[in-house]
């Protein structure tokens, strides 16, 4: 019974923190926006507008909760809480420290993978039910799109897979390091070819812009959602951006080390009935700060990319990220056959990889620098306003 | 383990869901409601056999019937727009429901007699996959050793089968869009 009474708390402890993390997300979506568009954004709401959210909630709990007369009504109300369930289902095997995970999956990556079905199928159910010629063509757009773009990205996860020998993501942790140069993401070429394929067919699963065409603003009006208000037009957007973060934490676990850190400081705190329970600190932050570097490019390339057409959308997908992840898969295989771990091979790519990465990286603020020089712009880079 | 005490009521609860919507799908007008009904049946059984320690069935089940074979169910009867009760509204010929009593008389049966001979069926050979086996070395292993030495030529087969598909799409959507093409060219000859 008390373990049962564990798993409830800690799933609420999850929920509650999913969506406080989405609420957030969308305050620092808009400010990041406002300054990219040289606008203040929110910012009246609590200090620098941080608890814009909350207002906006209680906002939306307040509006009238409106049923389209046409509607069908049962298919209707229930499609915002599966899109929703199916992002926060993904989040159960997902290692955010050491200890800090809900469910150890044997399946996990298989298992993530699977949990996305729930979320095109809420978004079809939702463009369907509405009776709404918009929201129609939009659940339709994002179920083809959703699809589409699981092929790509179930190829990229295959070569992690591969790498690591499992599917369970806390093993695939264990077998990175807390250094660059044992990420996954840096270890081979395919690897690395693996990650920018699952990164882009992540974007476009979440409908993420460049790939919102579902919900696209000036096609659709709103795509799927049109006709919903109040609280079920919240959980649309509380796993939009609940999504945001479940790229961030599967782009790290799967390719940047997830919580490895080269230090260890675990909490531990002892509760009546139960073995302690164990938090480890410094690399749970350390994913955090992965991942919120993974939410910020999101967020970036979403004010920065115009959107797709849907004919490009699928080219992109059938022309150019299938055969590459096809190539990438194949490649990996030969590499795990041909250069066993910890040859000299294998040490020196994954270093002329690290620092190919690196000066990259480097190359890219020289060139921000170099145009701010060229330019003589005005640095503005206080974010408080 | 200390859940022991719940499994009961998890396996009663997805037994009920599974069968009740099973059920709702055939008797909901609807054909969307009843794709809907359907896609909750997948997941409940998926349930259960989370229940039977089998993790990577019910994921395979989610994943292929809920995520892939569902969506297509969907976006046919969307594409097709099947008004509720389009297909029912249609009078079925007598030889027909005749044929289809005595064949879901005959399924009944043979669910019946298995029912009766739970006894035996419990005293038949186990295979060498066992609880603690699948506690050591993970479901997932376990099924893939499984499909890719043992059962690797059905496996083989099956794939083959997905492939001529695939040719088969292809090879009709070709014949549809060339004979659109053709019809184009003959009017752009006529002017």
């Amino acid at each position: 019974m008390t373990q049962f009474i564990y798993m409830f708390i800690f799933a609420v402890i999850y929920l509650l923190s999913i969506a406080v993390a989405a609420g957030f997300l969308t305050v620092v979506e808009r400010r990041i926006a406002g300054r990219m568009q040289s606008r203040i954004g929110p910012n009246r709401v609590g200090p620098q507008g941080i608890v814009q959210w909350i207002a906006d909630a209680v906002k939306a709990l307040q509006k009238e909760d409106i049923i389209p007369t046409d509607a069908h009504s049962f298919l209707f109300k229930i499609a915002p809480y599966l899109v929703f369930m199916g992002v926060f289902l993904t989040l159960v095997p997902i290692p955010f420290g050491a200890y800090t995970l809900m469910e150890n999956l044997d399946t996990g990556i298989f298992y993530v993978l699977a949990m996305a079905s729930f979320v095109v199928i809420g978004v079809m159910m939702g463009g369907w039910a509405s009776n709404n010629k918009w929201s129609l063509l939009g659940g339709m757009r994002s179920a083809a799109q959703m699809i589409s773009y699981e092929v790509p990205a179930a190829l990229a996860v295959f070569v992690v897979v591969v790498m690591a020998g499992t599917l369970n993501f806390q093993k695939i942790v264990f077998s990175q390091g807390a250094s660059p140069v044992d990420w996954y993401v840096f270890r081979n070429p395919f690897a690395f070819i693996a990650f920018n394929i699952f990164f882009i067919a992540a974007l476009a699963e979440g409908n993420r812009v460049p790939f919102d065409i579902p919900e696209a603003e000036s096609e659709l009006v709103s795509g799927y959602n049109t006709e919903y208000s109040g609280m079920r037009f919240l959980f649309f957007f509380l796993a939009e951006w609940g999504n945001l973060v479940v790229i961030g934490a599967l782009v790290s676990t799967l390719f940047f080390g997830g919580w490895n850190f080269w230090f260890e400081y675990t909490l531990e705190f002892s509760v009546p009935g139960r073995y302690p329970i164990r938090f480890e600190v410094l690399g749970f932050l350390w994913f955090l700060f992965k991942v919120s570097i993974f939410v910020f490019i999101i967020i970036w390339i979403r004010w920065t990319l115009p959107r797709l057409r849907i004919d490009q959308l699928m080219d992109i997908c059938w022309k150019y990220m299938v055969p590459i992840g096809l190539f990438a898969s194949i490649g990996i295989l030969l590499w795990m056959y041909f250069v066993p771990e910890k040859s000299l091979a294998d040490t020196i790519m994954r270093y002329s990889m690290t620092s190919f990465g690196g000066l990259t990286i480097l190359y890219f603020f020289y060139r921000v620098f170099q145009n701010l020089r060229v330019t003589k712009a005005k640095i503005y880079a206080n974010p408080f306003v | 383990m200390e859940l022991t005490f719940i499994k009961p009521f998890m396996f009663y609860f997805f037994a009920s869901l599974t069968t009740g919507s099973a059920l709702m799908v055939v008797i909901i007008r609807n054909p969307l409601y009843s794709a809907a009904m359907l896609v909750l049946t997948f997941f409940s059984l998926a349930g259960i056999y989370v229940l039977l320690n089998s993790e990577i069935i019910a994921v395979l089940q989610v994943f292929v019937y809920a995520g892939a074979i569902m969506v297509l169910v969907t976006f046919v009867i969307m594409l097709l727009n099947l008004r509720s009760g389009a297909l029912i509204n249609k009078p079925t010929h007598i030889i027909r429901s005749v044929v289809a009593v005595i064949f879901s008389f005959l399924l009944f049966i043979c669910l019946i007699s298995i029912f009766v001979s739970g006894n035996q069926v419990e005293n038949a050979p186990k295979g060498v996959i066992t609880a603690a086996a699948i506690e050591s070395e993970g479901s997932f292993q376990l099924f893939s050793r499984a499909l890719f030495s043992e059962y690797l030529l059905p496996f083989e087969l099956v794939s083959l089968l997905l492939t001529v598909a695939v040719i088969g799409v292809v090879v009709l959507i070709r014949g549809i869009s060339g004979a659109e093409e053709n019809k184009q060219a003959k009017k752009g000859q006529g002017r």
